[in-house]
């Protein structure tokens, strides 16, 4: 028995070389904005915290990512033709492996990423297991597609996009998603999926007329912060589902709050719950 | 026995150490390489950097002039690279700033490595840059070295046995009486518990699959699912783990039946540890040898298919026990016969006279005739 622990203490003495410290690496990369006059962005990142704001006036794109070599590659490149941006894990240099174990160290990395103000921007963002930070304050958005995994997200629109955005769409998957002032965003058209996760949606913003957002919950919970100004029209098909609907009259199969037809504003909310639970929540 | 055990770990340990020492060989090698050309390598190789020709980099600091035009390229090596003139290419430093002043002008891309690029007044048309280091090597997970492949392995084999140890005294302390029924299955009656374990194998995922489809179906059985895949997957796990503890068991025991130095009567924890570190010798030696070809891979098979029986035996005698609440079917225990039953024909006949009796014999079988 001793010799056996002996040769266990001595094996234990081989070390780990990947645990020494040493894969720490950081990239700093920004392009001056010059005659660009939009910009795709493609973030594809599963594994750490990002955070995406503005960058500073002159700069078209501001990335600082601190990452493991040991564990991940990051990079970013940008192609001056379609305008495309696409930064993130390098996945060409990854196998399935390394991706698993990203995932399970999902502490590790971080990127911060600035965009340009004043040009539409196009956002791909693509998250897995992260802490995501967005603020979209001060930047035009033309279309936002945002899918996670498990991710923790928080999106703010700070202040109006300049134009309607075309289009929204959100998929929280297992995570939760967390999307302050979303009228500040004037979507043309918003969709808002979880499955298992949760999605808390504050309404208020500066926004007139009509705001459609189709809503998708199974097995998940939505919350629905709406200033108390405006009208909601809701038609959920739904199934063992707890839906929210005091003060709410159902004509035609649609359920309309107290005060609708009276409203300027007002949010038309379709879609369907699936063993969910959707709550409304007037704020003043 | 247990000398044979002591032999098979010193070699294993020498047989690592020896190849870490010609590992560490190769490295120093390596190094010898001219520093420029390999920081050139890494620079093209990484995801982050570009390409470079070795004419276009200069050893220390350098300095475009503010009259100056270069056509390509223009890198340092060492230095910082300050710029007051124009640059058609890229402007590179290695392991120093790149520093463009009022004036300057890069059309490509700035980039630094383990520096920074600092703008104090000039432009550049592409993409300013800074990396830490170069990030080239390969990724964890993807390509390991035969070292890297030899010390994950030993470090699993030993994580694993660690935690069976621990799963032991467990067992021991709270359920040896079903272990022991589990071990006593087996002993007689391996190759049943053989067959129930791997038709326990087979139909494990099936049943699983069948039985979320079933509370599926049900719809309000559907909330229970996440609860019953956790319970099913634990179940499966334990009687696995149960399972092969009653295989170290017998293990354990056949091992020291054979040491005579030992005392008679040994704790069982000794026998299940004993077993257990049978199994451990097997995959360190196969770790060990993960960079002998064929060898290594013969002696991985052989690990592998030795825990494999181990546990579906272990895992059907599991099965036909219930866990080790219930003895095996096929051989239901007969209490042996008592002396004075066997004997009881024999006694002398008191003076008084008894019933006649006679000597106990076993019924025929029906097959005989």
């Amino acid at each position: 028995m001793r010799s056996l622990l002996l040769a266990l203490v001595s094996l234990f003495a081989f070390g780990d070389p990947g645990a020494d410290g040493r894969g720490s690496r950081s990239l700093a990369a920004s392009r001056a904005r010059g005659t660009v006059d939009t910009l795709h962005v493609v973030l594809r990142y599963d594994a750490g915290t990002v955070t995406v704001g503005a960058a500073a006036t002159p700069l078209l794109y501001d990335a600082k990512a601190s990452f493991d070599a040991n564990q991940q590659r990051i990079s970013r490149s940008f192609n001056p033709v379609s305008r495309t941006l696409r930064v993130g894990l390098d996945s060409s240099t990854m196998q399935a492996s390394a991706k698993r174990s990203n995932r399970s160290r999902s502490a590790e990395g971080r990127l911060d990423l600035g965009l340009a103000t004043g040009i539409p921007l196009d956002l791909d963002l693509d998250l897995g297991t992260t802490r995501a930070r967005i603020d979209l304050s001060t930047l035009w958005v033309d279309a936002i597609r945002l899918s996670s995994g498990a991710t923790e997200a928080d999106v703010t629109f700070g202040s109006a996009n300049p134009q309607p955005m075309r289009d929204l769409f959100v998929d929280a998957g297992v995570g939760s998603i967390t999307i302050h002032q979303l009228g500040n965003a004037r979507a043309q058209r918003a969709t808002i999926a979880s499955t298992v996760g949760s999605v808390d949606l504050d309404l208020s913003g500066n926004w007139t007329g009509d705001m459609p957002i189709t809503l998708r919950v199974a097995l998940a919970s939505a919350t629905l912060r709406v200033p108390r100004d405006v009208g909601i029209a809701m038609r959920l098909s739904h199934r063992i589902a707890n839906i929210d609907s005091d003060g709410f009259t159902e004509r035609d199969g649609v359920m309309y709050s107290t005060g609708y037809e009276q409203a300027k504003r007002h949010v038309l909310i379709d879609g369907s719950a699936t063993l969910a639970s959707v709550d409304v929540v007037w704020k003043d | 026995m247990r000398g044979a055990l002591r032999l098979a770990l010193v070699v294993g340990i020498g047989t690592i150490a020896t190849h870490e020492l010609s590992a560490q060989t190769k490295t120093d090698s390596a190094a010898t390489r001219d520093p420029i050309l390999a920081s050139l390598d890494s620079l093209h190789r990484d995801a982050n950097g570009l390409s470079l020709e070795r004419a276009a980099i200069a050893q220390g600091a350098r300095a475009v002039g503010s009259t100056e035009h270069l056509s390509g390229d223009v890198a340092s090596w060492h230095g910082p690279l300050e710029i007051r003139g124009t640059v058609d290419g890229n402007a590179v430093s290695i392991g120093g700033d790149v520093v463009l002043f009022p004036g300057g002008h890069v059309r490509g891309d700035a980039l630094s490595v383990g520096g920074q690029v600092r703008m104090t007044g000039g432009t550049v048309d592409g993409e300013m840059r800074s990396i830490s280091a170069f990030s080239v090597g390969p990724i964890a997970g993807v390509r390991l070295t035969p070292q890297q492949a030899t010390r994950r392995s030993l470090s699993l084999a030993i994580a694993c046995y660690l935690i069976l140890v621990a799963m032991a005294v467990a067992v021991v302390v709270g359920a040896r009486t079903h272990l022991e029924t589990i071990a006593s299955t087996i002993r007689n009656d391996f190759s049943r518990s053989f067959a129930f374990g791997l038709l326990g194998e087979i139909v494990a995922l099936p049943l699983f699959v069948l039985s979320m489809v079933a509370l599926a179906i049900t719809v309000v059985g559907i909330l229970l699912i996440p609860f019953a895949a956790v319970a099913y997957a634990l179940a499966v796990l334990g009687a696995l783990d149960l399972g092969f503890l009653a295989m170290s068991l017998l293990a354990g025991e056949a091992l020291l039946r054979n040491d005579e130095s030992a005392p008679a009567s040994r704790p069982i924890i000794t026998h299940l540890i004993t077993g257990l570190s049978v199994f451990l010798v097997l995959w360190l030696l196969a770790g060990g040898a993960a960079f002998l070809g064929l060898a290594g891979s013969v002696l991985r098979l052989l690990a592998f298919l030795s825990t494999w029986i181990a546990a579906t035996v272990g895992l059907g005698a599991t099965i036909i026990t219930r866990a080790g609440t219930r003895t095996a079917l096929s051989a239901p225990p007969v209490a042996p016969p008592t002396r004075t039953e066997e004997y009881a024909w024999q006694t002398p006949t008191p003076v008084s006279g008894v019933a006649a009796a006679r000597r106990p014999t076993p019924a025929a079988r029906p097959s005989e005739p």
